[in-house]
């Protein structure tokens, strides 16, 4: 087993340019998200990590064995890479044990092994006791798990799984993330998951890679990703976050109409150039009255306009003299209504300042 | 069929009776040199237009019959598809045809004309009727089939008498004839009414609506299925055979001349089988190929067989087109015909 | 690609060895069989006849005569009204079999089938014997009834001629349409629904327009075939000396001498107008994806018609059955068991003799049957095959340019056969083939004449398998050939096995393209049966037709039930969406 290595990697169709210069390592046994709107290049990566697609340039490698450069591109047969796809591709004219089988007999196992090889996966993915039915009678998720098994009893290097849960209604959605993240776990294959869903991302991915329009954005740890976004894009994609416009008032501070707010920088801004401060609602605080508490800081006055009741939290909108709104998640026991001048507090540790656009 | 083979044994039989009386004896095949060549060869491939399918299945039956070992394959078709065909083979090189039997006898000088023929004589041709002995000089064609072109009608009515009488107007609506642009029968029928009566007849002919359909039997079909009741182009042993299958159809010969038109037959000079193929074509001069034309109606190659119903050529009167300048008589036919009657 | 160097390529190459061995041996054969006979035509065109020089002398008559017009616009008048009758009768007929509670749907896919598997020249003697205009049956019928004088119908006329035709084409648009309109799935029409619109409704914005791509292909196919039929109108069409584009070309090679070059270049308007209209097509269906996706079953809900539009849909219905087969059968078998058919139907006249004759009697018969049933089989075969590795090749792009591939495979359609035959004999029948006389020639003939329907056959059934499919199979270690034979061969049974029998059946029945190869040891059933007709021996010749239709009737039950014991364990095929 093996990491992987993107190195510089573009894709071009025509004059559409759908990857550039994507640089990424992945560490073996890890699990790295490709998250990103579509049309962002993810698919595109994992594409041309399967072999289907050749490289306009640049090369993968994994280990030292070189995958695709636009010279040579190793057929995806060779790459001990498996492929689980959006839309399960499980062959309608075979059993669910058929399909798990396949690779296995492509690689010429003997019976034996061909059999253990093929409950084994199908344990694996609790669907042992329906091992003769057809795919056609069975559920969407079920197919999903098909589809898992056959791409894991191969035991390949690599596990490219291409928007396996979009498919999927909400529940089962969530039940086969846990379920990916613990056969990942159990097997410890290097794995590439492309999703637009950034909670699925978090939940599953030691690694995520956010893309946009071809371009690689952050690639960090889930923490790292969510905590810090590197800039506007990744602020505004991953999670809820407040994104309030501004100019940079020097290093780690903004200035939000008359007011100067101190955070940290996630990248360059040039004083007095356009920056925005991203906060997350659950990290903003509210206070009644003009004025902050003593003591506190990073204070800016607004005006409620709207306050929903969530039970476990209360979900206020207000908004900034310049006109911004935020959302503020408040505990229950807050009732600030429509109308009420309030002042929010952004800790200036959950203050993340970026250069805009 | 086995009705018409018995009938087709009966005559045969009478055929051969009327031929030993007059002292006529086959020759032995085995002595035969030519035979011998043959079966070396092993088969022959005929291309032939000239007789109806059943009447050259018999000649081919009676032919293994006399000549056992040779493998005898038909391309039957129109005489000018089989025609296009050898000059297709003839064009890549890739000749098949040992013998081919059309009703143009065109395409015997034009196939002269390349080289593209080689002579024989046959060893009994002292017994074909005159007129038709020497077809050319060279000996590169002869005689293969004789077909009569007369006037058919519906049994029940009595037709006209003469060409002339037809197109006279009595019988407007009521004929039936093939096209001479598909059969060298009609564009024979053409080129003789053009020779006798000038473009006139064609102008009468037109006016009287007649049906065209394509090959010279078309005209018996109309007939057969009371379409039409006269038929202008028909050949005689055609018609003769519906008769005598129960149709309701019969013959008259024209008093202002029946057109005879020959088939030809010829070996074109790159045949694989060549001895085959004139051994075939000799056969045809034979009295056992003379039984089953007279069975099948059609008249016979040799002046001492007489052909069904006791008619023979000197009792009739005919026309044959000469044979010079016969092209230009065709092309101008088929023109003329183009413009008058469509 | 082709700003790598060679080297490069020769890994690109060197990776994928198998895919590019198929696809060389699949150039080289669309080459041999498609672009070589092709070449011979165009070359031909372009020589003199009579000093057999290359000259252009051929287009300068073609375009400089009149009379050289006439036809090819009658070609044109015949070619669009029969695709525009198939069409206005075959699409209601498809969505009444296929869609509508009418009653006797069974009996009426089996005999359109019926109609499909007639040779149409057979259809044309069945109605003359029915519609001649003073002796036809139907006609002496009507005038004794009515005392009239004037004849029901004249089959001798263009209305004829595009009767008869339009009546044996119309199952070409039936099962294109019926075919979409059976797989259509069902959740797109409930997905209209449940937004509210009525059965009716439904049927007029999304059935219909679903199904359009298939009645744009069987206009185009039904317009070719009234471009290139022959046997019709040479019956139906000389007694008038009426010309169209076939029966000229025929007539080129009856004169004398044989104008074969100018026939070669006489074809090139039809080649324009042909490809026009699959340019037509292209533009009219644009990119737009008309990729039905299977759902969980192929159930279909059918439109309840109410009592009496059931009984007024079956009349409608039983017009091709009635005219395309009824009628002229019971003509043809009537002759086929007389005696003699001039006498007409009676006892006295009844006779068994001609089919004894043809199944027992005729060694050339039989072995024309066999020939028929055999070069069928194999050319079909043949066809299929090759047809769906182009189509694989050209629908999942294999390279660059692999879509020149499937419009090589397409080319032969719009050829009259007469014409190929010719191409046919001038590409091999020199060395170093060297193949005329055999059976082979015969065989490649009807393979290239009717590759372009194997090849948009299973272009259709293709489509319809997703190709993340074989890349499932390739991702877990199964080289290309291999997810080919295992996941897409199979799931591409069915559709194979109805675009074989949609090979077979105008194998069986075509005429013009053999009417040159046949040799006689090669003969079969047509060109027999078109040559006891040009001898006049109606009752051979009606003997011989229901023979043919009979043996080629067995070969589609057969094939039928093939179908339907696979298709049992493959019913629930899902067909997923390409994903874009």
């Amino acid at each position: 087993m093996s990491g992987i290595r993107i190195k510089e990697l573009s894709k071009s169709f025509g004059n559409f340019q759908a990857l550039r210069n994507l640089t990424l390592d992945l560490e073996d046994g890890q699990l790295l998200a490709l998250l990103g709107p579509s049309g962002c290049g993810k698919s595109t990566t994992l594409q041309m990590l399967a072999g289907f697609e050749m490289p306009t340039s640049g090369e993968i490698w994994t280990g030292d064995r070189l995958l695709s450069s636009p010279t040579s591109v190793i057929p995806p047969e060779k790459r001990g890479a498996s492929l689980v796809f959006q839309n399960y591709a499980v062959w309608p004219h075979m059993t669910v044990a058929d399909n798990v089988a396949f690779g296995l007999k492509v690689k010429r196992l003997s019976r034996n092994d061909v059999r253990e090889g093929t409950m084994a996966a199908l344990n694996a993915v609790r669907l042992g006791p329906l091992a003769d039915r057809y795919p056609s009678e069975m559920s969407g998720g079920q197919q999903q798990r098909i589809a898992l098994a056959r791409a894991l009893a191969v035991q390949p290097e690599i596990l490219l799984l291409d928007e396996p849960l979009s498919n999927l209604d909400a529940a089962l959605r969530d039940e086969m993330r846990f379920e990916i993240r613990r056969v990942h776990d159990e097997m410890g294959i290097t794995t590439v998951y492309v999703t637009h869903d950034q909670s699925e991302a978090l939940v599953t991915a030691d690694r995520i890679a956010v893309m946009k329009d071809g371009e690689l954005q952050q690639f960090d740890s889930p923490t790292e990703v969510f905590e810090r976004p590197k800039n506007e894009f990744v602020a505004g994609f991953i999670g809820k976050n407040n994104i309030v416009p501004g100019v940079s008032a020097g290093k780690s501070a903004i200035r939000i109409g008359d007011r100067v707010i101190r955070g940290q920088d996630t990248n360059d801004v040039s004083e007095g150039g356009g920056a925005i401060l991203a906060i997350r609602p659950t990290k903003t605080r509210l206070h009644d009255g003009n004025s902050l508490p003593a003591g506190l800081e990073n204070g800016l006055p607004a005006t409620v306009i709207r306050s929903a009741y969530l039970g476990e939290t209360r979900d206020i909108l207000a908004e900034l003299t310049t006109g911004t709104t935020m959302r503020v998640m408040v505990p229950p026991e807050q009732q600030p209504a429509p109308g009420d001048q309030v002042m929010l507090e952004l800790p200036a540790d959950q203050c993340r300042i970026m250069a805009k656009g | 069929m086995s009705k018409i083979t018995r009938r087709s044994l009966l005559s045969s039989g009478a055929a051969v009776g009327v031929a030993s009386a007059l002292g006529i004896r086959p020759v032995l095949a085995q002595h035969d040199p030519l035979y011998e060549a043959a079966r070396e060869e092993g088969e022959v491939n005929l291309y032939w237009g000239s007789y109806e399918q059943k009447t050259i299945d018999e000649l081919i039956a009676a032919f293994t019959a006399k000549y056992p070992g040779i493998n005898v394959n038909l391309l039957r078709q129109a005489s000018q598809t089989v025609y296009t065909r050898l000059r297709l083979e003839l064009q890549n090189d890739a000749v098949q045809c040992d013998s081919l039997g059309t009703t143009n006898a065109l395409h015997y000088r034009e196939l002269k004309a390349i080289d593209a023929l080689q002579p024989y004589k046959p060893t009994e041709s002292a017994i074909i009727p005159e007129a038709f002995r020497t077809l050319d000089e060279d000996d590169m064609y002869h005689v293969g089939a004789i077909s009569l072109i007369c006037i058919n009608r519906a049994a029940d009515v009595k037709g006209p008498q003469s060409w002339a009488e037809m197109v006279g107007g009595d019988f407007a609506g009521e004929i039936s004839c093939g096209s001479p642009a598909h059969s060298g029968d009609v564009a024979h029928w053409t080129v003789a009414m053009l020779a006798k009566f000038g473009d006139d007849f064609l102008r009468d002919f037109a006016a009287q609506n007649p049906k065209i359909g394509q090959s010279s039997v078309d005209s018996v079909t109309d007939i057969l299925a009371g379409e039409r009741t006269v038929g202008a182009s028909a050949p005689y042993s055609y018609t003769l055979t519906q008769k005598a299958a129960g149709n309701p159809i019969d013959i008259t010969i024209p008093s202002d001349e029946a057109v005879l038109n020959l088939g030809i037959t010829g070996i074109p000079a790159k045949a694989p089988h060549p001895n085959a193929g004139q051994l075939f074509n000799q056969f045809l001069y034979s009295p056992e190929a003379s039984a089953v034309l007279v069975a099948n109606n059609w008249p016979t190659l040799r002046s001492d067989v007489p052909w069904a119903g006791d008619l023979s050529l000197d009792q009739i009167s005919w026309y044959r087109n000469p044979s010079e300048g016969l092209d230009e008589a065709m092309k101008e036919a088929i023109d003329k015909w183009k413009n008058i009657v469509g | 690609m082709s700003s790598h160097s060679r080297a490069d390529l020769f890994g690109l190459v060197s990776h994928n060895l198998p895919r590019w061995l198929v696809i060389s041996v699949v150039i080289v054969t669309l080459l041999l069989l498609v672009a070589h006979p092709l070449g011979w035509i165009l070359w031909n065109s372009v020589h003199d006849d009579t000093t057999q020089k290359l000259s252009l002398v051929n287009y300068r008559r073609i375009f400089s005569s009149a009379s050289l017009w006439v036809p090819i616009v009658n070609s044109l008048i015949v070619a669009f009204s029969v695709a525009f009758f198939s069409t206005l009768i075959g699409v209601p007929l498809a969505w009444l079999v296929s869609r509508t509670d009418m009653p006797g749907r069974g009996l009426v896919r089996a005999m359109t089938m019926t109609a499909f598997v007639t040779p149409s020249f057979i259809g044309a003697l069945g109605w003359i014997l029915l519609a001649a205009p003073r002796a036809g049956w139907l006609n002496v019928g009507w005038q004794n009834l009515t005392s009239s004088d004037w004849p029901l119908f004249d089959i001798y006329t263009m209305t004829g001629t595009i009767f008869v035709c339009s009546i044996y084409t119309v199952p070409y648009t039936f099962s294109l349409v019926a075919s979409a309109f059976d797989e259509m799935a069902v959740e797109l029409e409930d997905a209209a629904t449940t937004l509210g619109a009525g059965k009716w409704r439904t049927m007029l914005t999304i059935t219909i327009p679903l199904a359009r791509p298939a009645f744009l292909v069987g206009f185009i196919l039904s317009f070719i075939q009234g471009m290139t039929l022959f046997g019709v109108p040479a019956f139906l069409l000389t007694p008038s000396g009426t010309r169209v584009v076939t029966t000229q070309l025929a007539e080129f090679y009856q004169l004398f001498p044989p104008e074969i070059f100018l026939a070669a270049a006489y074809c090139m308007p039809l080649l324009v107008v042909t490809g026009g209209l699959f340019w037509v097509r292209r533009r009219l269906l644009g990119r737009r994806q008309f990729v039905t996706i299977g759902g969980k079953s192929l159930r279909t809900r059918r439109i309840e018609l109410g009592a009496r539009a059931r009984w007024v849909g079956f009349v409608f219905a039983m017009i091709v059955p009635v005219t395309a087969v009824f009628l002229p059968f019971a003509a043809l078998i009537l002759v086929s068991l007389s005696k003699a058919w001039g006498m007409g139907p009676s006892l006295d006249n009844f006779t068994l003799d001609w089919y004894r004759w043809a199944l027992w009697e005729n060694g050339e018969t039989q072995r024309a049957m066999i020939n028929s049933l055999v070069y069928a089989g194999l050319a079909a075969t043949l066809g299929m095959i090759l047809g769906t590795v182009v189509a694989f090749i050209s629908e999942r792009k294999l390279f660059s340019g692999a879509a020149i591939l499937g419009a090589l495979a397409t080319m032969p359609i719009i050829i009259p056969g007469i014409v190929l035959s010719v191409g046919f004999f001038s590409a091999y029948t020199r060395p170093p083939f060297g193949f005329y006389g055999t059976s082979m020639l015969v065989i490649i003939a009807f393979v290239a004449t009717f590759l372009p329907i194997a090849y948009s056959q299973a272009t259709t059934t293709i489509k319809g398998i997703s190709a993340d499919l074989e890349r499932a199979a390739r991702s877990v270690g199964a080289g290309e050939i291999r997810a080919f034979l295992s996941i897409t061969a199979p799931l591409m049974r069915t559709g194979l096995i109805s675009g074989w029998l949609l090979v077979f059946i105008p194998i069986m029945r075509e005429l013009s393209v053999v009417i040159f190869l046949v040799s006689p040891q090669t003969n079969v059933m047509t060109t027999l049966i078109y040559n006891y007709k040009d001898g006049g021996n109606y009752e051979a010749v009606a003997a011989t037709s229901v023979v043919l239709l009979a043996g080629t009737l067995v070969i589609v039950l057969l094939a039928r039930l093939f179908v339907g014991q696979g298709s049992r364990r493959t019913r629930k095929i899902q067909t997923m969406e390409e994903n874009s």
